[in-house]
């Protein structure tokens, strides 16, 4: 048995992964949530916002990091748009506007039918230049934006004409897969003005360990993975659905659905690394005692 | 030489930034600098996308050991540039395409002089530095001591400058520009017409002037006419000047407002009928069932056809509800409770007698408009010390019995329609500009006789069993204004002409690029992140093995952290206190929050500090090895 889980061809671990994952998908398996620290601060951010506040939302992000993060981005515009604050949408990565416009169309579009691009909403597309990009619109935002992600003029969009720069929002969101993403934001729109920029932001899984050193000084919040996009679901749910006795639907609930395949692949890593050291020290003893 | 430009140019920039980071007063060089910063990561991915071509095509030229996988490779970054860069199959976009308008290409000074309108005055130099509003600078300027402006102001441009300087004097002046600048002012020989017209039918017809009709767009150096160009409004036009060059584009004008379309109609609805001034322009053949249409379609003439021939719905009479559900019961099984009660709460969504009653009767009351600065100015002029920017005009209106009865059987009139009920109301009494108003609104935000019978369909379709027949008396209707109002948005886009076929974004959906990404790109980049999952677990598995206490401690650590981002944390550590520091999902955060923050914050600041000490010796050019290893 020992020799055979020695050997163990690869493919059976790919298997039991793909079990692990594809069963609870199969079988809708959810777990419930319970929010922390960390993602409450960021609902708080946005929850106290008023009526007509400006919220910038970044979304550095791809398809390929889009299984992680869109369940926050959707729930970030859902809360956003719930607060009826004004949303400035962009992207400082190349497939950063797909994003945007698939979130567009997921949550404004379905539910909040009733608002109107340039008015309520815009898109101000992609920009090269990384953190140059911030750089810049910190200060002058009309400088580098001067069109909309359509072309239209930006001095023609009702919502952009008393937006300078950075400063003027009343919070960035920021959802982000690596770089440029949260650590350019906090680096080049934060650290100089601290005291006129708020941050919050998501991303993925192997990243929150490294922005925790800008918690919650630079950074108001954030959200780790999936994980933390549950949490936050969590608690947009229970203050926009539950309190008037709605039933969720499921789109502000993807993440919560994604953390049960997650559970189940991390009980399997967790199993995995102990059969793979039970197996380490039964070798090591019988070297030992041939030796 | 090869190396001191870029030397130069990385110390410059560098100290630049620097200094806009220290020094307010210089902030604007680092804007400066970082916008040609940002300008050149835009070149970079063009040279990022040559070096990649040129990479793949020595291999495929070489045909090294995977080659085949750079063929790929180039076929993909060709396919996606060609269909992205050239907006393959991407319609113009809506939001810029003048739909309902004609143009002919004209500049400023293109312009004939008699649109050159002027007015004492002089342009206000704002002590911020900004100049006239963009959408203006083209048009305005100051001439002696007149303020001049080319061609017809639009309301938009009126309400920059209304922005740009809050004096009453400026604004006055601007009013008076505007209305002085309106197409129509100077069409002076319909007035001279007026007196010379003998019959009713002349005088209608002499009347015609350009307002509302034409629009000159500096921005885009283009004369505009909105939908079809009579004669009369050619013969105006062409009396603005009578260069050649203005004749020709008005000539030219002319031909493309008016333009043939003709499309073919499933069906005519029964209740269509053009309207006397809309024959002149449109014609319908219903042996061959061909509508025809002069010049482009307006989106409101597309709007009002489309809606014209169904009634809006009306609050049915108990007798009417009860005699509609039977005949759709006589189609079909009789309907259960919950259907009839689906059935009545659709009804009781229709508006009612009350509702229209109470509104019109608010709209009756004075409406409350803004002065004019004009107004406010005279006031001011006169001493009024305290301003006051609103008025009242108009007087209260309130129905007589006569209006009051019409209103009472329009509800019960299936027939009648809310225009039928505008003219009669006008007949019988007063009706203001707002009570107007609420009869539009009313007949545009309520529902059609269709739509309400759709809506009764699918609402009792959720709570039980429909005849095929009864799906088709509650549907017929809808249907065919469907079908009608496709054919108007058909003869909406066949009539326009295109101004910028290049405006639509390249990844608009159902294009080549759309596909390619959608299809192609998003799943592959997808597949790639999801396999890391795999080859984790394998890896995990095979490598981490608890050696010695480094390693031990580290795996551990994954067990909390794995354990604590998912339920399983909880549930492991359930019979343990709510506000226990040994809860799993408590000691994970306290893993991240602590050891992790202040570790990592470690190694930050030690990157910094190298930072600033690596970044100097660049700036300095002592450390020169970003430029390559080459000999000047």
């Amino acid at each position: 048995m020992v020799k055979f889980l020695k050997n163990l061809d690869r493919r059976y671990i790919f298997l039991l992964m793909l079990l692990a994952v594809g069963i609870p998908i199969l079988f809708q398996v959810q777990f419930p949530e319970k929010p922390s620290g960390i993602a409450r601060d960021v609902f708080n951010e946005v929850e106290q916002l008023k009526e007509g506040d400006k919220v910038l939302l970044a979304f550095d992000f791809d398809p390929a990091s889009e299984g992680e993060l869109a369940p926050m981005a959707t729930s970030f515009v859902r809360h956003c748009c719930e607060k009826k604050v004004k949303l400035y949408f962009l992207a400082l990565w190349p497939v950063g506007p797909q994003m945007v416009d698939d979130t567009i169309d997921r949550v404004i579009k379905k539910d909040f039918p009733q608002l109107v691009y340039g008015v309520d909403y815009v898109n101000l597309g992609f920009k090269s230049g990384n953190e140059g990009v911030i750089k810049v619109i910190v200060t002058n935002l009309r400088g580098l934006y001067t069109t909309d992600a359509k072309g239209t003029n930006i001095d023609q969009i009702p919502m952009c004409q008393k937006v300078t720069n950075l400063q003027d929002f009343d919070l960035i969101i920021n959802v982000s897969a690596g770089y440029p993403g949260t650590k350019e934001w906090v680096q080049y729109a934060v650290s100089p003005y601290p005291d006129d920029i708020t941050l919050v932001a998501g991303c993925t899984g192997v990243q929150a360990p490294l922005f925790y050193p800008y918690y919650p000084e630079q950074l108001k919040g954030l959200l780790g993975a999936i994980k933390g996009a549950a949490e936050y679901e969590e608690l947009v749910v229970a203050k926009y659905d539950k309190e008037k006795v709605k039933e969720p639907d499921p789109r502000y609930q993807e993440a919560k659905r994604r953390m049960g395949p997650q559970l189940v692949a991390h009980l399997l890593m967790v199993m995995l690394i102990i059969v793979g050291n039970v197996i380490f020290f039964m070798s090591r003893s019988q070297k030992g005692e041939i030796s | 030489m090869k190396r001191t430009i870029p030397l130069f140019i990385t110390a410059a920039g560098g100290f630049v930034l620097i200094l806009s980071t220290f020094i307010p007063m210089t902030e604007s060089w680092g804007e400066v600098a970082s916008v040609w910063f940002d300008l050149l990561a835009a070149i970079a991915f063009i040279l990022g996308g040559g070096n990649l071509v040129k990479m793949h095509l020595k291999k495929i030229s070489d045909q090294k050991k995977g080659w085949g996988y750079s063929m790929i490779t180039i076929v993909a970054f060709l396919a996606m540039l060609v269909a992205g860069l050239f907006k393959i199959g991407s319609t113009p976009a809506v939001d810029q395409e003048f739909f309902g308008e004609s143009f002919v290409p004209m500049t400023v000074e293109e312009l004939p002089d008699s649109l050159t309108f002027s007015l004492p005055g002089t342009i206000y130099e704002r002590k911020d530095g900004e100049g006239l509003p963009h959408s203006v600078r083209r048009q305005m300027s100051q001439n002696g001591n007149k303020v001049e402006f080319r061609g017809w102001m639009q309301s938009s441009q009126k309400s920059d400058l209304m922005k740009y300087e809050d004096t009453l004097e400026w604004q006055a002046l601007v009013e008076n520009l505007y209305d002085l600048s309106q197409p129509g002012k100077k069409d002076s020989n319909s007035k001279k017409s007026d007196k010379t017209a003998k019959t009713k039918k002349e005088k209608t017809k002499k009347k015609i002037t350009l307002k509302g009709k034409v629009a000159y767009y500096a921005n885009h150096q283009s004369l505009s006419f909105k939908g079809y160009m009579t004669e009369e409004h050619k013969q105006l036009l062409l009396a603005l000047d009578d260069t050649s060059t203005w004749q020709e584009k008005i000539e030219e004008l002319a031909k493309k407002a008016r333009k043939k379309t003709e499309i073919n109609l499933r069906e005519i609805p029964q209740r269509f009928q053009l309207e006397v001034n809309e024959q002149t322009y449109l014609s319908l053949d219903k042996t061959t069932k061909k509508l025809t249409l002069l010049g482009p379609m307006t989106a409101s003439l597309r709007d009002k056809l489309a809606r014209r021939p169904y009634l809006t719905s009306k609050s049915l009479s108990v007798e009417k509800r009860a005699q509609f559900l039977k005949r759709l019961e006589a189609r079909g099984a009789p309907f259960t409770e919950d259907q009839r009660k689906a059935f009545h709460n659709v009804l009781n969504g229709t508006w009612t007698l009350d509702q229209l009653r109470h509104d019109l009767s608010a709209a009756g009351f004075p409406e409350e408009i803004e002065k004019t600065s004009n107004v406010l100015l005279s006031e001011k002029k006169t001493g009024i010390k305290i301003l006051k920017n609103k008025k009242k005009v108009g007087k209260h209106v309130v129905f007589n019995d006569t209006q009051n009865a019409l209103l009472a059987s329009f509800v019960d009139d299936d027939a009648m329609t809310f225009r039928e009920l505008k003219k009669k109301l006008k007949k019988a009494g007063d009706l203001s500009d707002g009570q107007e108003g609420i009869l539009d609104k009313f007949r545009e935000n309520n529902s059609t006789v269709g739509e309400r019978n759709r809506q009764i369909y699918f609402e009792i379709l959720k709570v039980g069993a429909v005849s095929e027949e009864q799906k088709e008396e509650l549907l017929a209707e809808y249907r065919q204004a469907d079908s009608w109002r496709r054919s108007m948005g058909e003869l909406y886009f066949a009539s326009h002409s295109v101004k910028y076929p290049w405006s639509g974004i390249y990844r608009h959906q159902g294009n080549p690029f759309w596909w390619l990404y959608e299809y192609g790109f998003k799943p592959l980049t997808a597949t790639m992140f999801a396999m890391l999952a795999f080859y984790v677990a394998s890896a995990a598995f095979r490598a981490f093995r608890a050696k010695n206490l480094e390693a031990t401690l580290l795996l551990l650590t994954a067990f909390i952290i794995l354990l604590g981002r998912t339920f399983a944390g909880v549930y492991i550590t359930d019979s343990l206190a709510a506000d226990s520091e040994f809860r799993i999902e408590k000691i994970s955060v306290t893993i991240l929050q602590v050891f992790n923050t202040a570790g990592n914050r470690a190694i930050m600041i030690g990157i910094a500090l190298g930072l600033a000490s690596t970044s100097l010796k660049v700036l300095l050019g002592v450390d020169r090895s970003y430029l390559g290893s080459g000999e000047e």
